[in-house]
């Protein structure tokens, strides 16, 4: 289904959503764009690139696992009583790009692959839409295309918006994405808008600079031990801002908080931290920068594909955009065929 | 709503995994100055009914408003009624195990990982091989072996640690002292007053005892840098990589292979591990 909704009808149509939906949109509250919940009268930005991904919609970057409470059934037993409620959010994600859609792979191989399930983000993967819009500007940092995205690659949205001028021209991906395009809000698209859609859209891709990354997941293992990491890592601060905006990024932590009355959390955890790995005896299998440097592309390039058959980089340049130092993914895997 | 799991579920319809089954502490075994051996009860006695595992396997346990750390289970599969773990004093989680008393309630989320290639291993000669702590799965192991002794040849145990003092299981390695199906020698660092046993670090031991190659499993576990020299040492001795079996540390937080931290490589130690060949470890980057 295509249909075209004029562009100042947008917050229109996601007040009409967001009646019956938990919204998620770029909004630019302050000076940077970030996805955070609907709000009438906040100004969104389909614009600018946000800088955090909207999987913290999936994957709050703090969430309860359960609570607990202990207390005393007799004088020498002492008794625990466990809650966890997995939460249903019925949600729209509005506005993501085609590269933070196809970062959801990476979670849903995780997360619900043949493995162990991950309920929480299961469930709020299961109730939500994916809205995603197509990239006119590309950033310089983007490289989708590269790792085998593109700016108005459809994967994984519902539904696809593209900008044409004064209208958005909305194609839908699924059926659950139908119910969502009726109302008055929108007109049925012309040839005219599919075509102009289709040019802006290939447009865009051109401008992309594309590299090949077909032999870096073996070259990747070739050169574990050898100095190139020690080099590319020597600005790394280890700060983790690429591992915290990249919408591929899953790993966390549990810890508990409360003493007697209290609850389990998972947050975000980075590979970048030394103490990621530390172990309560003081080894570390990753004590140094270059060694955790090494294994962030490598897990993106080389481990990943190994077990799923698929990378886990979706090119959108983020960590390249807000490391405060420079450290640039796309010359590391280019440079990684030179060594 | 509340779910429990204890056995725990992969594919789509598992339950939660994160949810620890709730256990009590039935005895406190003070094994050195600084480690402690937890017998649990899950207090859920069909869970507890249901439980089994195979030596090697780990498990998460909780101590609720502290955290939750990963511990080798240290007592035989064979044993329904309870599982321990054997704690060495480390860091925060381990630090506030042992102020626990018998009663106290922690949380266990078991069992995680592959365990030791039990089947694989029957009618052959077993080398076990420990260090310090390390000698907790063994111990899981050599019940095992002892439980089912007729499949399996030869049984040596070669087993050190700093001092007399920082050896782990003394009941058990007394009793298997005594047995004559077994052969059982212990080593510590330095020399100490009283003590008869061998003198000297594991892997030296283990080139003085020189063991025979053939038909053999080594099965090894302690410090990391203790495991490197005996795995070098026993391929000097002209063991087959695929009979050289060990099983590695790492830090977990999920041990369900979501969490992302305990990877060698494209393995996962909670998931795929924590029980590896030498022939398997030598395929994963040299990241132990």
């Amino acid at each position: 289904m295509s249909k075209v909704i004029a562009v100042e009808k947008i917050d229109d149509w996601l007040d009409t959503l967001n009646e019956t939906h938990r919204i998620f949109a770029p909004f630019k509250p302050g000076g940077a764009t970030r996805f955070e919940g609907y709000q009438r009268g906040k100004e969104l930005d389909l614009e600018r690139f946000a800088v955090s991904s909207p999987k913290e919609a999936f994957f709050p970057a703090t969430e309860t696992i359960f609570n607990f409470k202990l207390g005393k059934e007799n004088v020498s037993e002492t008794v625990v009583s466990l809650e966890s409620q997995v939460k249903n959010q019925n949600q729209i994600v509005f506005g993501a790009r085609c590269c933070d859609a196809k970062g959801l792979a990476t979670f849903d191989t995780v997360f619900s692959g043949s493995g162990y399930q991950d309920p929480y983000f299961k469930k709020k993967r299961n109730t939500t839409l994916l809205i995603t819009i197509a990239c006119h500007q590309p950033a310089n940092t983007c490289f989708c295309t590269s790792v085998g995205g593109g700016p108005a690659d459809p994967k994984g949205a519902d539904i696809l918006l593209t900008s044409l001028d004064d209208k958005y021209l909305a194609q839908t991906f699924s059926t659950k994405a139908k119910t969502l395009l009726a109302g008055s809000f929108f007109t049925d698209a012309t040839q005219k808008d599919l075509k102009e859609a289709k040019d802006k859209n290939e447009a865009a891709r051109q401008k992309l600079k594309t590299f090949s990354v077909e032999r870096v997941s073996q070259k990747l293992t070739k050169i574990f031990e050898s100095e190139y990491w020690n080099e590319k890592a020597a600005k790394c601060l280890s700060c983790g801002a690429c591992t915290y905006t990249c919408p591929t990024c899953y790993c966390f932590n549990l810890t508990d908080e409360g003493k007697s009355t209290g609850e389990r959390v998972r947050t975000w955890d980075s590979c970048m931290f030394p103490q990621f790995t530390l172990e309560a005896s003081g080894h570390n299998p990753r004590p140094k920068k270059d060694h955790r440097l090494r294994n962030r592309v490598n897990h993106k390039f080389s481990y990943f594909p190994t077990q799923h058959r698929m990378l886990s980089c979706v090119g959108c340049g983020r960590c390249i955009r807000h490391c405060p130092v420079s450290v640039d993914i796309r010359e590391i895997v280019r440079g990684v065929q030179e060594v | 709503m509340t779910e429990f799991s204890t056995l725990m579920e992969k594919g789509k319809e598992a339950t939660n995994p994160y949810l620890p089954e709730v256990a009590v502490i039935q005895k406190i075994v003070d094994e050195t100055s600084d480690i402690k051996t937890f017998r649990l009860v899950i207090k859920n006695r069909e869970k507890l009914k249901k439980f089994s595992f195979t030596s090697g396997q780990v498990g998460q346990v909780s101590l609720f408003g502290v955290g939750e750390s990963t511990f080798a289970i240290s007592s035989s599969p064979k044993t329904k009624d309870f599982l321990e773990f054997s704690v060495m004093r480390a860091g925060e989680n381990s630090s506030a195990l042992h102020e626990l008393s018998v009663g106290d309630a922690v949380g266990v989320r078991a069992p995680f990982g592959n365990g030791f290639p039990v089947k694989e291993m029957e009618g052959k000669n077993i080398l076990v091989i420990g260090g310090g702590i390390g000698i907790a799965p063994l111990r899981s192991l050599i019940f095992y072996l002892l439980g089912e002794r007729e499949k399996y040849k030869n049984v040596k145990i070669i087993y050190g640690a700093r001092t007399p003092n920082d050896l782990c299981f003394r009941r058990d390695l007394r009793a298997w002292k005594r047995r004559d199906d077994i052969e059982c020698i212990l080593a510590v660092d330095n020399k100490f007053p009283g003590w008869e046993g061998k003198v000297g670090f594991v892997p030296a031991i283990l080139a003085e005892e020189a063991p025979a190659p053939a038909d053999t499993v080594a099965v090894t576990c302690g410090p990391p840098i203790m495991i490197k020299f005996v795995l070098d040492e026993l391929k000097k001795l002209g063991f087959k990589k695929e009979h050289i079996v060990t099983t590695l540390e790492r830090r977990m937080k999920c041990g369900v292979g979501l969490c992302g931290r305990c990877n060698v490589g494209p393995k996962y130690v909670c998931v795929d591990g924590p029980v590896f060949t030498l022939a398997q470890l030598e395929e994963l980057p040299n990241e132990i």
